[in-house]
């Protein structure tokens, strides 16, 4: 039985651990925990990031893109039983891609999937549109250290 | 060709980026070739308090950040590209290997880029980031002017 959820931004902060000012999503439309999910961060000209990159040409850093992919991509795991609201660290990116800028007044609208989840390490793809267009994509690797560390050999601690 | 010694100021003059997105204290670079810079990881940005509230890390994005604005330095010297604002076409190999954590007085994240080609405007590199002599994170970049 699949039990899909959605949820709003109170809901989030119960599951993740990332805060104001460094928290990119406004809310999760779509999510079946272990398989993939679908949430939107909606972009105005009042966001903290515009004014200083770039004067006089406001577009959304990339990074802070991929910031955003990978908080939804973490809820993937985050709401399956036991891992909630626990702290995770980005292990690795592949084919990380920027097509597009993205714009204030712009809703990004993220699409994730996770395609393995062992031993505390969730892989998957994670895609960005704007009007339905690709502006950013990406690989993750991204770990929850507290159950990695139970599989880590203790002499290499 | 030689060196070239970039303080904040100096920086800005060609990366338009402005706090609290610029990633970058200071520079040098050999133009065309590769650049040196550093970030002081002070803790107290606002990006630490979101990231996380009790266990404040760095943002392996951030790192990301401050290691593109080193390999757009690299080759935005060469000319008089000053006004025009690169643009991110993408990653890979992107790596992390430890935690960043804030620290006292004098610690920072080095970092080291290389440009490996630059050709029709479309700049590829690499770039790795060490703190206290251990590699905290490297990728390889690919920017469009």
């Amino acid at each position: 039985m699949e039990e899909k959820l959605s949820l709003d931004i109170v809901q989030i902060q119960e599951y993740e651990a990332n805060r104001y000012p460094y928290l990119l999503i406004d809310k999760v439309t779509e999510i079946v925990p272990g398989k993939y999910a679908k949430g939107y961060k909606n972009l105005t000209f009042n966001e903290w990031f515009f004014p200083c990159h770039f004067e006089g040409c406001p577009n959304m850093p990339g990074m802070l893109q991929i910031e955003a992919l990978s908080h939804v991509f973490i809820l993937l795991f985050l709401t399956l039983p036991g891992n909630k609201g626990k702290i995770t660290n980005i292990l690795g990116a592949n084919n990380l891609k920027f097509y597009q800028r993205v714009l204030p007044g712009d809703r990004l609208e993220i699409e994730a999937e996770l395609n393995s989840w062992k031993r505390g390490i969730g892989i998957g793809p994670a895609r960005g549109y704007v009007d339905g267009k690709l502006v950013c994509e990406a690989e993750f690797k991204i770990c929850i250290p507290e159950i990695l560390q139970q599989y880590t050999p203790k002499s290499n601690k | 060709m030689e060196e070239i010694k970039l303080d904040i100021e100096g920086i800005k003059k060609y990366i338009k980026i402005r706090y609290p997105v610029l990633m970058l204290d200071g520079a040098t670079v050999i133009p065309g070739v590769s650049a040196e810079g550093f970030k002081i990881l002070d803790g107290k940005e606002e990006f630490w308090k979101g990231h996380y509230p009790e266990y404040p890390i760095m943002p392996g994005t951030y790192q990301l950040e401050a290691l593109a604005q080193l390999f757009s330095l690299s080759f935005l010297v060469l000319n008089d590209y000053s006004e025009i604002i690169p643009k991110l076409v993408g990653f890979e190999k992107v790596r992390f290997y430890k935690e960043v954590k804030p620290g006292e007085k004098n610690h920072s994240l080095i970092m080291s880029a290389k440009l490996l080609s630059f050709k029709h405007n479309v700049a590829k590199g690499e770039a790795k980031g060490m703190v206290n002599g251990e590699i905290v994170c490297s990728a390889e970049i690919k920017t469009f002017l």
